[in-house]
């Protein structure tokens, strides 16, 4: 399941996912931007049928760390 | 749903605000107001033909529209008008949309409550304000 999260987060920034890592955060990548960020909720919401809450999307752009462990969370 | 305006992101609201009112003829209906939860400096201008366009600058790197000002700005957002915006965010997101923002008081809105969501489909945010009429 990782290794789907990270491959989907990747091709939404339309970036290789030898880029992703948990310390992967918007300061050391410039495709991670609060509009993009926007897109990751959609994509990640549509590909598992999940709802993220306002609180969550905003906790998630500070690392990609959280952000895969709230999808994790939310998909169980 | 109605229309209650249509949100404009600028870097500079007082050089926008002075095109949008010589260039193309709209009146201006507040001067400018800081709105803290968004961090955003808003003007609200009126077309003779009763369009409300919502200039909108981000002040700083933390406001949510920061990063689409740096992408060259421009149309942001439509702003539905609705009766009871807890019934209309449901709905929403019945209809492929997420919540990014729960309903809060906007100062350059009267105080009225609103909430923004994103579209999943036209990957468009969309702004909801609560009005007694809807």
């Amino acid at each position: 399941m990782e290794k789907k999260i990270r491959q989907l987060f990747a091709d939404v920034l339309q970036v290789s996912n030898e880029k992703i890592s948990d310390v992967t955060a918007p300061e050391n990548l410039p495709e991670w931007d609060s509009l993009n960020h926007l897109n990751l909720i959609a994509s990640f919401e549509e590909e598992f049928s999940i709802d993220i809450e306002p609180e969550d999307i905003q906790k998630m752009m500070q690392n990609y760390s959280i952000f895969k462990s709230i999808i994790m969370n939310k998909i169980g | 749903m109605n229309i209650d305006h249509i949100g404009y992101v600028v870097s500079e609201i007082s050089t926008a605000s002075k095109r949008f009112i010589d260039v193309y003829g709209f009146v201006l209906q507040n001067e400018i107001i800081f709105d803290p939860a968004q961090r955003v400096n808003l003007v609200m201008l009126n077309s003779n033909n009763s369009y409300n366009i919502e200039l909108i600058q981000p002040v700083d790197d933390k406001s949510p529209s920061y990063d689409f000002m740096k992408k060259g700005g421009g149309f942001h957002h439509f702003c539905y008008a609705v009766k009871n915006i807890e019934r209309s965010i449901n709905v929403m997101k019945a209809n492929g949309h997420f919540l990014i923002k729960r309903p809060v008081s906007a100062p350059l809105l009267g105080g009225r409550r609103v909430a923004f969501l994103f579209s999943k489909v036209d990957k468009q945010i969309v702004e909801l304000v609560e009005t007694p009429e809807g």
